[in-house]
């Protein structure tokens, strides 16, 4: 995904969010730029929509388990493989919940997986900010498995 | 049916790859290249004599790490599949489906317009109506519809007329009068099409939410492989759809105000509207479907609106639909669509008839419409300036297909009741939001495959390619098949058990170029007179090679990335 979206005032409803784009983007000078803050930072919208889980859960039938857990810096993804082989080595990506981009995270050290628990810590840049991811997606051997999910109540931490 | 090219220059070519195959495993007939080269470079000139727009469309819809092994691609009007009619290949009839943009006030009344466009240009022409531009992956907007400057409507509505590509609509010209009628007073895509293969539910409906192909957006087929298990699209509920859709991006940018809902049949429509909640930061749009909770195949519906349990935790459905008159209520409209007033619906006696038998009938489409009037106005759909996103499948025309075939004559009842229903649509749009309050984008999700009673065509079993593979190449002796699974359009192979039996992806396609039509035959449908020694396949290769072809360089910019082929507009 490319640019993020941004609105040409032309009509009162535009007029009122251009005022909107204008006074959140000046609020955000010093902040991260998020493309579509100035949505999100409306006055008619209730708190802006933000992940609110710091933690992503990955389950297939083939007997993969997959946990990854934001950190302040970085995060960890642990993988239980009861599929009775070895998993190439684990990736990790994101889409930015704001604009889609694709945005690679480093599996530190990241090797083949052989049955049982393995543990990797990740590296992530700055953005997209915990809040503000979209999806998170695993890899193997460089494979798309799909996306975590958030934790359901009741799942182990 | 068409045949755009003179097949001669395959057929010489097929003569070679045969002779590669029937030579020694070691050696080659090319100096300087290795058996397995030398066959690489004839499986490609075999393929590059199939038009070009045909590889492009298999290209659009490959992903190596979820797609099959081996491409196939019978002669034209020929198909692999047994069961319903399959709809699934890279041909024209097929993959040109309607496409009309409507909304006065939003839409210009240009009429037809004569350029290629795909459904991946959806989801960027949302994003300009609505004043939030969305950088679509394989898409670009419809600028040409628009009428500039206009503010953006309340409502933007995507309708799905499911199966009713193109060539079913051709074939019955006088069944829809209504949409015919209205062409001029919006935008109509004379050449539109869905702009990939295999052109199946899940992956266009995904491509009409992304503005991406299945190469990007990850859902390539009905069957799909996660690592080394072979799966259906939804089976996780949207976790294996890895591109944002235009509703994904503009609910959360608008703070989850609008109101965004899929109005539909089975979660593998949901691809044309969001991840719901799964998308960080986003609401739980509403769904509602009629899937059979635990069904065996993607389509299998249930009677009562409801969402399965796969994608439950990231939609909200309404109870209250289900509370509406039944599907039983309407058999009265489709008593009168066969021009008898007899209780019968061609062959079906609709006195007594199972609720079951009735969504196998046009009844199904006002049933529908009933439920998308009572969600439009209870939802608050247009109720305010934020523009609101509603996204609905009618399912019978493809229903219709595949039991009946395109040809049928319940297939021009299908589309007249489909048709007939279209101003009772725009009316309750017009009640609910208001005239000049919102537009419409009506399309379908691919064609059907004309009885070959009709085409002419022959039909190969599916099961008889996998055997035929089984018995050239697995010879080891286990319990383990090369052949894991074979659609209309791939097959997928067991490439450990395929070099078990040291045999490769080149031999094994280069072998299904030597396949014959005869050897092919299934017993669903007849015979054709004096093909049976023909070839069944023109083209045969490991799917990965679509990323080499020579005939595609230049045409692809950049190969595997996102760059419209050249010759496709």
């Amino acid at each position: 995904m490319g640019l993020p979206p941004h609105f040409h005032p032309k009509t009162p409803f535009r007029v009122m969010l251009g005022l909107a784009v204008v006074t959140l983007a000046l609020a955000a000078c010093t902040a991260d730029a998020d493309p579509p803050a100035d949505a999100e930072g409306s006055p008619q919208t209730s708190p802006p929509p933000v992940t609110s889980t710091d933690s992503y859960v990955f389950t297939d039938a083939a007997g993969i388990e997959a946990r990854i857990t934001i950190e302040e810096e970085g995060a960890v993804l642990t993988v239980e493989n009861d599929t009775g082989g070895t998993l190439p080595r684990p990736g990790v990506y994101v889409l930015d919940a704001r604009d889609g981009s694709r945005v690679d995270w480093s599996v530190v050290d990241a090797a083949a997986a052989a049955e049982g628990e393995s543990e990797w810590q990740v590296e992530r840049p700055a953005v997209p900010e915990p809040k503000h991811i979209g999806l998170v997606v695993l890899l193997f051997g460089g494979e798309d498995y799909g996306a975590f999910v958030p934790p359901r109540p009741g799942d182990a931490a | 049916m068409r045949v755009r090219r003179s097949l001669a220059g395959s057929i010489g070519t097929l003569v070679v790859v045969g002779a590669l195959v029937a030579a020694p495993a070691t050696g080659s007939t090319t100096p300087g290249l290795s058996q397995t080269q030398a066959m690489r470079a004839q499986l490609a000139a075999t393929a590059c004599d199939i038009p070009t727009e045909l590889l492009v469309r298999g290209w659009r819809g490959h992903r190596a790490d979820r797609s099959g092994d081996i491409d196939i691609i019978p002669q034209e009007p020929d198909f692999v599949g047994t069961g319903g009619l399959p709809h699934s290949g890279p041909w024209d009839y097929v993959g040109q489906v309607p496409l009309w943009l409507y909304g006065p006030g939003h839409i210009q009344s240009r009429g037809e317009v004569d350029r290629v466009v795909t459904l991946a240009d959806i989801a960027p022409t949302q994003g300009e109506l609505v004043d939030f531009p969305f950088d679509a992956p394989d898409g670009a907007p419809l600028t040409e519809a628009l009428v500039p400057d206009a503010d953006p409507p309340k409502v933007v509505v995507v309708v799905v007329w499911d199966g009713a590509g193109r060539f079913v609509l051709d074939e019955w010209p006088k069944a829809w009068p209504n949409l015919q009628g209205m062409i001029d007073e919006g935008t109509w895509y004379e050449e539109a099409e869905v702009g990939s293969s295999p052109p199946s539910t899940a992956q266009i409906h995904a491509t009409i939410g992304t503005g991406a192909f299945s190469r990007n957006h990850g859902l390539v087929a009905h069957q799909l492989r996660i690592g080394d298990r072979l799966t259906d699209p939804w089976e996780a509920g949207p976790r294996y759809l890895v591109a944002p859709t235009f509703a994904d991006l503009y609910d959360r940018g608008m703070g989850n105000r609008p109101v965004v809902g899929a109005l539909a049949t089975v979660a593998i429509h949901l691809g044309m509207m969001s991840h719901g909640s799964l998308w960080g930061g986003g609401d739980k749009d509403i769904a509602v479907l009629r899937e059979r909770e635990g069904a065996a195949t993607l389509g299998a519906e249930g009677l009562s609106w409801n969402l399965p349990s796969t994608v439950a935790p990231y939609y909200r459905m309404l109870p209250y639909v289900n509370e509406l008159p039944p599907i039983t209520e309407y058999y009265d409209d489709v008593d009168l669509q066969d021009g008898r007033d007899d209780d019968l619906w061609h062959s079906l006696a609709l006195e007594g008839a199972k609720a079951e038998e009735a969504l196998k009938t046009p009844a199904r489409i006002p049933w529908q419409t009933r439920l998308i009037d009572e969600v439009v106005r209870r939802e608050g759909f247009g109720d305010d300036d934020m523009p609101d996103l509603l996204y609905i499948n009618y399912k019978l025309v493809d229903e219709i297909g595949h039991l009946y075939s395109m040809n049928a004559p319940e297939m021009r009842d299908a589309v007249a009741a489909q048709d007939a229903d279209l101003p009772n649509l725009i009316d309750l749009l017009d009640r609910h939001v208001g005239e000049g309050e919102w537009v419409m984008m009506l399309t379908a999700d691919h064609g059907h495959t004309p009885d070959p009673a009709v085409s002419g065509a022959q039909a190969f079993e599916p099961t008889k390619v996998a055997e035929a593979i089984q018995q050239r190449f697995d010879s080891d002796g286990d319990d383990v098949r090369i052949v894991e699974f074979t659609q209309p359009t791939h097959i997928f192979i067991d490439n450990d058990e395929m070099e078990q039996n040291g045999t490769t992806l080149e031999e094994i396609s280069a072998f299904l170029l030597t396949v014959t039509k005869g050897e092919l035959q299934g017993n669903q449908y007849p015979a054709q007179p004096g093909v049976a020694n023909e070839r069944a396949f023109i083209g045969a290769f490991p799917s990965e090679m679509l990323d080499t072809l020579p005939c595609l360089a230049g045409k692809l910019p950049d190969h595997g990335s996102r760059d419209t082929p050249a010759d496709q507009g």
